[in-house]
């Protein structure tokens, strides 16, 4: 069966779908640094709680539903602006996975309040309790993970589409793609990371060197893993696509080289226990990772869809009234930060 | 068409979408108003100096954090995705449009966010007037959300000129924008204070709950006597054809109506009770239950407002079944199947052995957007019971015609069979199956070369169809007609009418009836006679009709038999089964959705009526003078389900046995003198024109083959196709077309016609319509067996003896007798 005759139509769009590719890497990146804090400080937390808790797991675990809360929100918009460029593709992999992914709210809103159960009630429950409830949330956190990878890949393979025709009833999972378990690892144990820099961030906020140590141990080790996992990932993508950080697409090529650079910049700093330097490193190399995910989508798409092909209206006033909503949302809330921080300070 | 459907069965029919915009929209509105509450309710704790009030609202702030932040943020995300999945042509319409509106939402829902966190975890920590700051910026990010979202929901409703200039503007600030903003930010207020007696009822001192409950009881109050007017602004603001949609054509909207009407004097009177007459008896579970009515009280509001957009997800633009507009006239006529993306290559063509298969794709790609299949939303089960397979077929023919809140039926005919028959097999069939014919024998009565008189008599209709339940309603005329003709044999031979009695005998009744002399014959009253018999159901039962002097001595006699049925097809669609069982009969529970049908479409009251012991007469009304002629609203309203189906069309009603006269052995049906449904309807109607009814019912038909203007007006009973358009100048066929060809009035009918003497009537010699000699039921060719021998028209072929004492050389009665060379 001819893939592409199972891709809907491309809908169309009020701007150049470069535009919302771009927001879409900026949230995405933002969402990522949020999620991972909160994936990895989940990990954290309950690795810690095997030894009976500690400081760190009760300090992370105050903060998790409020950095979820922020990650779930910086969430909307690469999805919205995923749809808006390539709903063809992405409600079509959500569609054929539709009961693993509708679950995947049931999971996120048990997730959530399971975050705040372990937080509010963590004096009263049970080494065994905090133990069970945060391994819980943990569990529910990859699920999500994992579906999205699922979904992310199976976006990108009409070739498989056709598996609907035995199984129309939303069970399918892009088990199959050698890409997928590599890809996930690469995101979970970014995760890891990213979590353990939380962790040194809550110490460097504290002044607390038992915070810095181990939350950068976990950044640096996670990283040099993470080294690894990204090459089976390279190498599991389809020849064509790998072939793009190879030369073949000099974005792709220099993007993939400076990712090493920055994770390399990232190893330095974890090692060296420079907060800052590893902060600045990781919040540089999301974004350069996202567009490196934008370009592997391209690829992979190419044969069925290419952005100059997108309908475009070319309507710009709705552009410019989301850009007034930024820049006013924007003083609002530096306001009402400055209003916390004045708070903070007294 | 374009995506992949999530076959669903018992959740389907908008089941996720349904539960989850529900409570989510609920909460997200609470999420707005719940953030004025706070800040007013904090500042009144400011002023009053209360620190129990404080208290209450930092509670209360932790409740709506973990509320409308966790819950509701995540059953956001979840509307989403549902939304995608079922319906993701639909969404991605809001997405292509509106892309920049939902990512200007979710800045608002940034800031939302942001202050949302900062005013509850730091209470006591900022200075008061700068922690009610971040309580306004709350509030104004909450309602600034509503405002965008509203702009996109009240164009998936009415987008207006949207439609025609596509402008981002126009969909926003549609129709019912502005109703609908006001509905729901008085609505917002009304669930602010509605929630705020769950966590108000749980204080423990008596005196800060009363005041709460009090200020909660106010919030509850001005929003609900806010929410109705504005709620009415809502629906008036619909466009007409949108609004007659919500007001009058679906069950469901009746249905929550119903529910809104309930709900919202309990939600007042129950706020009235908590808030002024006993605050100290307010507990958590009397909150809860407001709560619990309240979200019916809204919930209903929605569904009923969702009818309004009927058929469509967007409406004018995208189906619920997810096919837009310009995909569905670009299918008109077309196969689904072949056309679609999502079809397994197997099921692109129905044929015998993927049928069951191809019926069930089409349920998920036509049905399962709307329909559950035993399953809580809009259960298709109970909803097509009633009909048998070729009923539901006819009614998806006129899906998206008569009844609007749903689409058209998008695909071939052998399409919608299959999926007919999928449905049927869903639940278990109504026994609808019959019983043969099972006549006891007959022989013609006998015929005497030398005796004086020779009877005609023959039954005024080819078949009396009987329509109706005792008691409760009748469709059809009582009584079957017996009609007569004496002649006194000789040359010339006499019609005979004075001075001689006609009776005839009707074997199964056991009863004796006189027929009463007209112009030239002789004419029995209606005889209410049934074709049921203890040896089975007998539709030709024998009539024994004799002429008698004056002194009672028989002149002559004669044999017929006098064709009834009680075998209306309106069950196919109307269910119920027959009244006797295997026998026929119009069942007590067909009749029932007959008026069940009638009262909805119509807004009439005659389900009232029968259960005040009244009855129907649907001839009464439907007399041609105010309503349209019962043929002409029968044919009408049906034609529009009934089109495209040949003769098919006219056997889903009428019993087979209609025709039983020599046109059924030359091949011909229903169609050839009366044309197709879909004409045959457009002719009644176009005689009624002058009547709104039929012009609404010509508006839904297509005439087959013909243009609207092409076709002649013709008036029910009064004219009918002439047999003379075939048999001109009474010669052999030239065509077998008789349709649009009317005799001019009731005179020129076949029943009422003579030979061209005016003697004797076309129906003395050839027998009823329908069932003319040689009939193909040899039951029906009695007479010329008892005259001539042979079944033949009578007088056919040189059997002038019968009337006359010799042969005769000329046609007197008409050209075309096999007299001529």
């Amino acid at each position: 069966m001819d893939p592409s005759t199972l891709v809907p139509e491309a809908i169309g769009i009020s701007v150049h779908p470069i535009w919302p590719i771009t927001l879409s890497i900026i949230t995405f990146s933002v969402h990522l640094l949020l999620m991972n804090a909160v994936f990895g400080g989940t990990a954290i937390v309950f690795f810690h709680s095997l030894s009976g808790g500690s400081e760190i797991s009760r300090s992370v675990s105050k903060k998790l539903p409020t950095v979820l809360a922020l990650a779930i929100n910086a969430g909307v918009p690469p999805l919205l602006f995923l749809q808006a460029v390539y709903g063809q593709f992405s409600y079509v992999s959500s569609i054929l996975m539709a009961v693993f992914w509708l679950a995947v709210i049931g999971a996120l809103i048990t997730g959530y309040y399971g975050l705040y159960f372990h937080n509010y009630r963590y004096e009263k429950l049970s080494a065994a309790g905090r133990k069970f409830m945060i391994l819980a949330v943990l569990c529910m956190i990859s699920y999500i993970g994992f579906m999205l990878s699922n979904k992310m890949t199976l976006m990108l393979r009409p070739e498989v589409w056709s598996e609907y025709f035995t199984d129309p009833k939303g069970y399918i999972l892009n088990l199959g793609d050698p890409v997928l378990i590599p890809r996930f690892l690469h995101f979970a144990v970014s995760a890891l990371a990213v979590g353990g820099l939380f962790v040194a961030l809550i110490g460097r906020s504290k002044n607390d060197q038992i915070f810095i140590d181990t939350g950068l141990k976990w950044f640096s080790r996670s990283t040099l893993i993470n080294i690894l996992m990204g090459l089976w990932f390279l190498m599991a993508l389809p020849k064509e696509v790998m072939l793009i950080f190879m030369g073949q697409d000099m974005l792709a090529t220099v993007l993939l080289c400076v990712s090493l650079v920055a994770t390399f910049a990232m190893l330095h700093a974890g090692f060296t226990k420079n907060v800052i330097f590893a902060t600045a490193a990781t919040v540089f190399i999301v974004p350069v990772m996202a567009t490196m995910r934008h370009l592997v989508r391209q690829k992979y798409l190419a044969p069925y869809f290419t952005l100059d092909t997108a309908p475009v209206s070319g309507q710009w006033q709705p552009l410019a009234l989301f850009v007034v909503s930024l820049i006013v949302g924007g003083f609002c809330i530096v306001y009402m930060l400055k209003l916390m921080l004045k708070a903070d300070r007294s | 068409m374009e995506y992949p459907i999530w076959h669903l069965t018992t959740f389907g029919g908008g089941f996720w979408i349904a539960v989850i915009a529900t409570i989510h929209v609920f909460v997200a509105q609470f999420a707005v108003g719940g953030g004025l509450f706070l800040v007013v309710t904090e500042k009144m704790a400011y002023r009053t100096g209360s620190p129990e009030l404080l208290d209450y609202v930092k509670k209360h702030s932790k409740f709506f954090l973990l509320l409308t932040m966790v819950f509701g943020g995540g059953t956001g995300v979840a509307l989403w995705f549902t939304m995608a999945l079922l319906s993701p042509q639909g969404t991605l319409v809001l997405v292509r449009e509106f892309l920049f509106a939902w990512a200007t939402e979710w800045v608002w829902f940034v800031g939302e966010i942001v202050a949302l966190l900062i005013y509850y975890y730091y209470w006591d920590k900022m200075k008061r007037e700068d922690h009610l700051k971040i309580g306004w910026f709350y509030f104004v990010f909450a309602w600034l959300s509503l405002f965008t979202v509203n702009g996109v929901v009240t164009f998936m409703l009415t987008p207006g000129q949207w439609i025609e200039t596509r402008n981002f503007w126009d969909g926003i600030f549609n129709t019912t924008f502005w109703p609908a903003l006001f509905f729901r930010t008085a609505l917002c207020g009304m669930l602010a204070g509605l929630f705020g007696f769950v966590t108000a009822s749980m204080l423990k001192g008596e005196e800060i709950r009363c005041v709460m409950v009090r200020f909660c009881g106010l919030w509850t109050l001005i929003g609900l006597l806010l929410v109705l007017p504005f709620g009415y602004w809502y629906l008036m603001a619909l466009p007409p054809e949108q609004a007659l949609q919500v007001m009058y054509k679906s069950h469901r909207v009746a249905f929550f109506m119903k529910v809104f009407q309930y709900c919202a004097p309990v939600v007042l009177l129950g706020s009235l009770f908590m808030a002024i007459c006993a605050p100290r008896k307010v507990n958590f579970p009397s909150a809860m239950i407001m709560l619990i009515v309240s979200l019916m009280f809204y919930g209903s509001f929605e569904f009923v407002r969702e009818a309004g957009r009927k058929p469509y997800v967007v409406w004018g633009e995208v189906y619920s079944t997810n096919i837009t507009t310009e995909q569905a006239e670009k299918l008109v006529g077309k196969s689904i199947l072949q056309n679609s993306k999502w079809v397994p290559e197997n099921l692109r063509e129905v044929t015998a052995e993927n049928k069951a298969a191809a019926g069930a794709w089409l349920y998920q790609m036509q049905c399962a957007p709307c329909h559950a299949i035993d399953g809580p939303m809009n259960d298709i089960v109970p909803r097509t019971a009633k009909y048998t397979v070729s009923g539901l077929d006819a009614f998806m023919s006129g899906m998206g015609k008569m009844n609007q809140y749903m689409p058209e039926f998008l695909g071939l005919a052998d399409e919608r069979l299959a999926l007919a028959e999928y449905i049927a097999g869903l639940s278990p069939a109504e026994n609808a199956a019959l019983s043969e014919a099972s006549e006891i024998g007959l022989s013609p009565a006998s015929f005497e070369p030398t005796q004086e008189y020779t009877l005609m008599a023959w039954p005024l209709e080819g078949l009396h169809l009987i329509v109706e339940k005792d008691r409760f309603m009748s469709v059809t005329e009582k009584g079957s007609v017996v009609r007569a003709q004496l002649l006194l044999r000789g040359d010339p031979p006499e019609v005979i009418t004075e001075e001689v009695k006609i009776i005839c005998t009707v074997k199964s009744m056991s009863k004796t009836f006189e027929l009463k002399t007209k112009d030239g014959f002789f004419q029995s009253s209606p005889i209410e006679i049934e074709p049921y018999a203890k040896d089975g159901y007998q539709p030709l039962p024998a009539v024994e009709v004799k002429a008698l002097d004056e002194s009672g001595k028989v002149l002559a006699s004669t044999t017929i038999v006098l064709p009834v049925s009680t075998r209306p097809g309106c069950n196919n669609c109307h269910g119920g089964g027959w009244n006797y069982p295997q026998q026929g009969g119009l069942s007590g529970k067909t009749a029932e959705d007959i008026i069940s049908v009638h009262d909805r479409d119509n807004h009439t009251n005659f389900n009232d009526r029968i259960k005040d012991g009244g009855s129907i007469d649907c001839m009464s009304c439907h007399d041609g003078d105010m309503q349209l002629n019962l043929s002409t609203a029968l044919h009408g309203f049906h034609a529009v389900y009934l089109s495209e189906r040949e003769n098919e069309a006219c056997t889903m009603c009428h019993p087979q046995e209609s025709l039983r006269g020599v046109h059924l052995d030359a091949g011909m049906e229903c169609i050839n003198c009366h044309g197709v449904m879909e004409n045959h309807a457009l002719a009644l109607l176009k005689s009624e024109e002058d009547k709104p009814a039929a012009r609404q019912l010509m508006a839904l038909i297509v005439p087959a083959e013909y243009e609207l203007s092409e076709i002649n007006p013709r008036k029910p009973w009064e004219q009918q196709p002439d047999c003379l358009t075939c048999h001109v100048e009474f010669a052999a066929p030239e065509s077998d077309s008789a349709f649009n060809k009317w005799s001019e009035d009731s005179s020129g009918l076949f029943r009422n016609r003579k030979d061209e003497m005016d003697a004797v009537m076309c129906a003395a010699c050839h027998n009823a319509p329908h069932a003319v000699f040689p009939a193909s039921d040899e039951r029906d060719n009695l007479r010329p067996l008892q005259y001539m021998g042979e079944a033949q028209p009578i007088g056919a072929a040189g059997t002038c003896t019968v009337c006359h004492e010799d042969d005769m050389g000329y046609p007197a009665h008409h050209p075309g007798m096999g007299l001529e060379e």
